[in-house]
């Protein structure tokens, strides 16, 4: 306990050098508590946004269908599958589609375009496809000829509210399908269809369109909480039972996003590392500093009748405690800044983009990891740096160390 | 004659630098009784401080044996040494030493709370030391804020209060003044006649010697008088 004592009181035995150690590994601390609760934040408002945009958490199809979609790779009985998948838990709703691509005509435009076929009530309850309608509505709850194009196909074909579209593709029994719709809405300018021609219509109408009975290409899934994903997509797959079907989480259906998503968090860990490192080679100059200044001490301490392991642990023990000095206030500032940019955000003066997306706030999550780890972080650096010199300083020979001075 | 508290037994202390060999002791015997005010005494170089280091077993001998309370202490290591030196060796140095993050009193514990030792019983023996060292009210103070000769009291409190087989000091009125450093000794000596604690202390002041019970004039590293005085 006398050691322990000793510990503290030098801590405050030189305060500048003590203070700037510490402030180091405050800083430290609070900046990994902030950039954690900004990668969790961050990334989970992103995954939030680009699953509920259309994709969902996780995804339902026929096997093969997502490496090669095929008008034939339809789920026959949707309405059974969609029954047994919202039985599990954490599953907020389904939703299912139809996709073909077609020929749209308006007046003397043509372009290619991708025909979605969706429920309007279940896709609502599931995605926000229904309000990213900015002009006109949302396709009628009864199957009729009406369209929901997207903002580029509107610009291709030169074609407002009210107009009319012809779409051209093949139907499922080999023939050519061939109909008129007419425009009710058209989707605003964010989200991931800005980007491509796409045309929504009633999943009956396109089913009818197409000649594809009641089958479905995919089911859409949304849970309570995007963390719970991985877990649930071997939940639904139990339920399921059927080898012919396909579960997949949006890291699959979405790889090149998640591969680019995970890339930008791994470069967040790096940061981390080299700031440890730095942190580490500071904190470990200090106690070097400490160990050379104060060699005849330890060695007075040892002809006393100090124990070399006592004399081990008062380096560490002044090192630990300095370290978690500095964690509860690096642990205090970095907190209140992650709880102040989860209330404000940081707004962009550019909004950035990201898979399609527009991000003009970057929000903070305040996590157990954020608050946990970065204290980890700190103490294990503390702790492992001090190892070494408590070592040398375990071992000074004390007539040595009372001759020098 | 009284029972001995330590012996050297033929030793020599070699130290090679440079190709160079010094014969710092050569095959000294020596031993030292209870009860008694030793002063080792003789010109820089002739050893002393070599000797007191290997009594107490912060150096070891080239050859010969040290004796302490029925141990070898020169074949003694690690945890095992420090143990042993804590409970049987009291040590004053020249420059104080004092744990300068301490108070008075906690310097004068310290060795006491290495031990184990109740608080009501170091309480007992802080409270008693201070008074016989002549500081009382002082125990709060940090060793900073006392004078040369007061911080060496409270080193030869704390050497005296674990009681130690005996205390070893090497140069302990060096860094004073003739005048603080003649009264420390005499604190010291009344502390011996009062309480029969064994010191032995190094010196090369004459003043100093003509204050011990028994002298031993070191030449060379070895013997050259050992004479007992009144
Ligand atoms: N670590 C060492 N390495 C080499 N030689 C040493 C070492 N320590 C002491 N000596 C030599 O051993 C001899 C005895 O030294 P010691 O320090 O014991 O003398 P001393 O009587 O204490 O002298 P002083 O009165 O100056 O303190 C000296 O010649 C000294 O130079
Ligand atoms: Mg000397």
């Amino acid at each position: 306990m006398i050691i322990l004592k000793i510990a503290f009181r030098n801590i405050f035995r030189h305060k500048k050098r003590s203070a700037l150690t510490g402030l180091m590994m405050a800083g430290g601390c609070a900046l990994f508590a902030l950039s954690i609760g900004m990668v969790d934040g961050g990334y989970g408002n992103l995954i939030d946004m680009f699953t509920r945009d259309h994709t969902g958490h996780i995804q339902v199809h026929k096997k093969g269908y997502l490496d090669k979609p095929s008008i034939y790779s339809t789920i026959d009985n949707p309405d059974s599958v969609g029954k047994k998948i919202q039985s599990v838990a954490h599953v907020q709703s389904w939703a299912p589609r139809v996709y073909t691509p077609a020929l749209a005509f308006a007046g003397k435009k043509t372009t290619n375009v991708r025909v979605v076929g969706i429920d309007p009530i279940r896709e609502a309850r599931t995605t926000r496809i229904k309000y990213k309608v900015d002009i006109g509505r949302f396709i009628s709850e009864a199957p009729l000829n009406e369209a929901v194009i997207s903002d580029r196909l509107a610009r291709l074909l030169k074609i407002d509210l009210n107009g009319e579209i012809a779409l051209i593709t093949q139907g499922a029994d080999g023939s050519i399908a061939n109909e008129l719709f007419t425009v009710v809405g058209i989707t605003g300018k964010s989200g991931e269809t800005s980007g491509t021609s796409t045309c929504y219509m009633h999943i009956k109408t396109a089913q009818d369109f197409l000649s594809l009975g009641g089958g479905v290409h995919e089911i859409a899934v949304v849970l309570t909480d995007q963390a719970l994903t991985m877990k649930t997509v071997g939940l639904i797959k139990s339920a399921l039972q059927d080898p012919s079907l396909e579960v997949d989480p949006w890291q699959v259906v979405e790889s090149q996003f998640y591969r680019a998503m995970k890339a930008d968090i791994k470069g967040s860990w790096y940061t981390i590392v080299i700031f440890t490192i730095i942190i580490a080679v500071g904190v470990l100059n200090t106690v070097l500093m400490i160990i050379l200044e104060r060699t005849r001490e330890f060695g007075v301490l040892k002809a006393l009748g100090t124990r070399p392991l006592q004399i081990f642990m008062l380096i560490v023990y002044e090192t630990v405690f300095l370290a978690v000095l500095s964690i509860i206030i690096g642990t205090a500032v970095g907190m209140s800044a992650n709880w102040w940019f989860h209330e404000y955000g940081i707004t962009l003066a550019n909004p950035i983009e990201y898979g399609g997306y527009f991000f003009d706030t970057i929000t903070a999550k305040i996590t157990l990891r954020s608050l946990v780890l970065p204290a980890m972080i700190i103490f294990g650096t503390a702790l492992i740096v001090s190892i070494w010199p408590a070592i040398r300083a375990a071992r000074i020979i004390p007539v040595k160390a009372m001759r020098s001075n | 004659m009284s029972e001995a508290v330590i012996e050297i037994q033929g030793v020599s202390k070699i130290y090679r630098a440079d190709e160079v060999e010094v014969h710092a002791v050569r095959s000294l015997n020596l031993t030292i009784n209870a009860g008694e005010f030793t002063a080792i005494a003789g010109p820089s170089g002739s050893g002393k401080t070599t000797l007191l280091n290997v009594m107490s077993g912060l150096d070891t001998p080239t050859a010969g044996r040290v004796l302490l309370a029925g141990k070898y202490i020169s074949e003694m290591k690690g945890s095992e040494l420090s143990d042993f030196r804590r409970d049987h060796i009291g040590f004053i140095f020249q420059s104080y030493n004092l744990i300068p993050v301490l108070t008075v009193k906690e310097n004068i514990e310290y060795i006491m709370l290495l031990q184990g030792i109740g608080e009501d019983e170091r309480r007992d023996r802080v409270a008693s030391i201070l008074k016989r060292v002549g500081l009382e009210g002082m125990e709060g103070r940090l060793p900073k804020q006392l004078s040369g000769g007061q911080q060496q009291r409270v080193a030869v409190a704390r050497a005296m209060v674990s009681r130690p087989d005996i205390i070893l000091a090497d140069e302990p009125t060096a860094n004073l003044d003739s005048h603080t450093g003649a009264s420390l000794l005499d604190m010291m000596r009344e502390l011996n006649e009062k309480s029969g604690m064994t010191f032995v202390f190094s010196t090369h002041d004459n003043m100093i010697m003509q204050r011990a019970r028994r002298l031993v004039l070191l030449k060379d590293g070895e013997i050259d008088r050992d004479e007992v005085r009144g």
